[in-house]
């Protein structure tokens, strides 16, 4: 595995960790108009991506989103997989083998605006982009202003977790969700969080040694 | 969150699977797991016909399990439960359908099932010499599109679509006549639902939805999602207002001919069915619309949701025989067949 590649593996790992950490919490909220099993079939993508991240021939950086992306399409299925499927595929596809500020900064923006285009929400919809778009512009900011990956990773996760909040007084206007509810709900949105809680877990990986997994 | 019954279910990750193998065994005559896992015709249509594909998520069984046979789809790429499958899978199921004369790609209108298709559809365009390709996309419930009526979701009332087009595209015709029948025959449609009890989701056990003891919801949709509830008095109350909103859809005037179908949503017994389609069958003749066919029974389920889905198909001449041409699903029209 590239140096690249190693790096971005062990952050779809802490992701994992991190959604795993909160399962309930996202059952919770995915029930409150959903099916409840948004938090569940995001792991099994999340676990399938992991296997065969563990099984591939020194992936590149690149590889990493590849394999992370066809997983979550594969195994999640379902809108939220092939969306989150499409956000690694198109970001794997703008960067070169690298870990660094900018790189991280390119897969939160290409993945963000493959999502907004597929999944045509908007922010204020109340989905996974009122996290996306945030935490995409928070990374572009400080990855500008010549922050480092901790920086660009940690700012990205709390603008996720700002506009994952948010959401709890959003009506939806997107997915099944938007004909479920006519009104907030006063929870946020179960995708919202997610994709905070996987940001998260980038974040957390930067504080971890390279010795806790 | 509210539970849902316990259900008749061995590992809860291999729901699916479980569920296709005891579809398949029991009707070794009529469907397959081909090599994909997917379900197709036993013996595959003829060479030179267009195939008729469908991918959908699972758990609204019969459809689409049932519905694939001769006189019907040919292909069903089944999902996880209330999921759209992944787009690979769809494309793999488009190119195993192919029999030299195109694929028709049918697709209930909804934001995965849409998405995994235009996905599908890009793998399909980048492969060499692969199968014609069309992508019908259709929606007929009224309950869930109030505001845009161009954007109706898919429902049970759809059936109408799998029986006449899979008819149609048997005796023949080309890739693009197909695909102007089956948009055509979903816009004569309009379905709408009613639901005493929510069914609940057999992985999770969430309730898809709430209603209050003695509320019907009206126009939740195939995934029982919805908000819209009101007292519940009787079918003789009931029926009627929904007759109204389909008429007024589908601005049919006191002349027209419709089919009718009343859809089991999963637990109703067919003593309710019965009485719910003699309530819809006397409001239609009240209002002079002349009934030529009625089904009523199981065809597309929310779990063991118990309500009903009343769907009604603006028809003529031409529609009534594909409707009544020979069918043979593992579930649906086993007796239809002439």
């Amino acid at each position: 595995m590239s140096e690249a590649g190693s790096n971005w593996a062990r952050l779809v790992n802490f992701a994992s960790f991190s959604v795993l950490e909160h399962i309930e919490e996202l059952t919770a909220l995915d029930s409150v108009i959903g099916d409840g099993d948004h938090g569940v079939n995001l792991q099994v993508g999340l676990e399938a991506a992991l296997a065969n991240l563990g099984v591939a021939d020194s992936p590149s950086a690149p590889d990493v989103f590849r394999i992370t992306g066809t997983a979550l399409q594969e195994s999640m299925a379902g809108t939220a997989g092939l969306l989150l499927g499409r956000f690694f595929t198109v970001a794997g596809q703008a960067i070169e083998d690298r870990f660094d500020a900018v790189t991280i900064a390119t897969v939160l923006r290409t993945g963000t605006d493959e999502m907004i285009t597929r999944g045509k929400a908007q922010v204020g919809d109340r989905s996974m982009i009122d996290a996306l778009e945030p935490a995409a512009q928070a990374a572009g900011t400080v990855s500008a202003g010549g922050g480092n990956p901790i920086e660009v990773l940690r700012a990205a996760a709390e603008a996720a977790r700002i506009g994952a909040e948010r959401t709890s007084e959003m009506v939806p206007r997107v997915g099944r969700a938007s004909r479920a509810s006519s009104e907030p709900t006063g929870r946020p949105d179960a995708g919202a969080m997610s994709v905070t809680l996987m940001l998260e877990g980038w974040a957390e990986a930067m504080n971890r040694s390279e010795s806790d997994v | 969150m509210i539970s849902g019954r316990i259900k008749f279910v061995n590992d809860p990750a291999r729901i699916v699977e479980e569920m296709l193998d005891g579809w398949v065994m029991a009707n070794p005559d009529i469907i397959t797991r081909n090599a994909d896992g997917h379900i197709a015709r036993t013996t595959p249509k003829a060479q030179g016909n267009v195939a008729l594909v469908i991918g959908n998520g699972t758990g609204h069984e019969p459809a689409m399990v049932g519905l694939i046979g001769p006189g019907l789809m040919d292909v069903n790429v089944p999902g996880p439960v209330f999921a759209a499958p992944s787009a690979n899978e769809i494309a793999k199921g488009i190119r195993a359908a192919d029999r030299g004369a195109g694929v028709l790609l049918c697709v209930s209108n909804h934001e995965g099932d849409v998405l995994a298709a235009e996905l599908a559809a890009e793998i399909i365009g980048e492969v060499v010499s692969g199968p014609d390709l069309k992508i019908a996309i259709l929606g007929e419930d009224v309950g869930v599109s109030v505001s845009q009526r161009s954007d109706r979701r898919g429902g049970a009332g759809l059936l109408f679509v799998w029986k006449m087009l899979g008819a149609f595209a048997e005796r023949g015709h080309s890739l693009d006549d197909c695909t102007r029948q089956a948009v055509d025959i979903a816009s004569r449609i309009a379905s709408i639902s009613a639901t005493l009890t929510p069914g609940s989701h057999p992985i999770s056990g969430a309730q898809l939805a709430e209603i209050p003891e003695g509320h019907v919801l009206i126009g939740s949709g195939i995934h029982g999602e919805g908000s819209v509830t009101q007292e519940f008095v009787s079918v003789d109350d009931l029926v009627p207002k929904l007759i109204d909103e389909l008429l007024g859809e589908l601005g049919i005037a006191s002349t027209r001919r419709v089919a009718l179908m009343v859809n089991n949503a999963g637990s109703l017994t067919d003593m309710e069915l019965a009485i719910i389609s003699r309530s819809a069958q006397l409001e239609l003749e009240r209002r002079l619309v002349t009934v030529e066919r009625t089904w009523f029974g199981t065809y597309a389920t929310t779990q063991e949701s118990a309500g009903f889905v009343l769907a009604i198909c603006d028809v003529n001449d031409e529609l009534l025989d594909l409707y009544d041409a020979p069918a043979y699903g593992a579930s649906c029209f086993t007796g239809v067949a002439s």
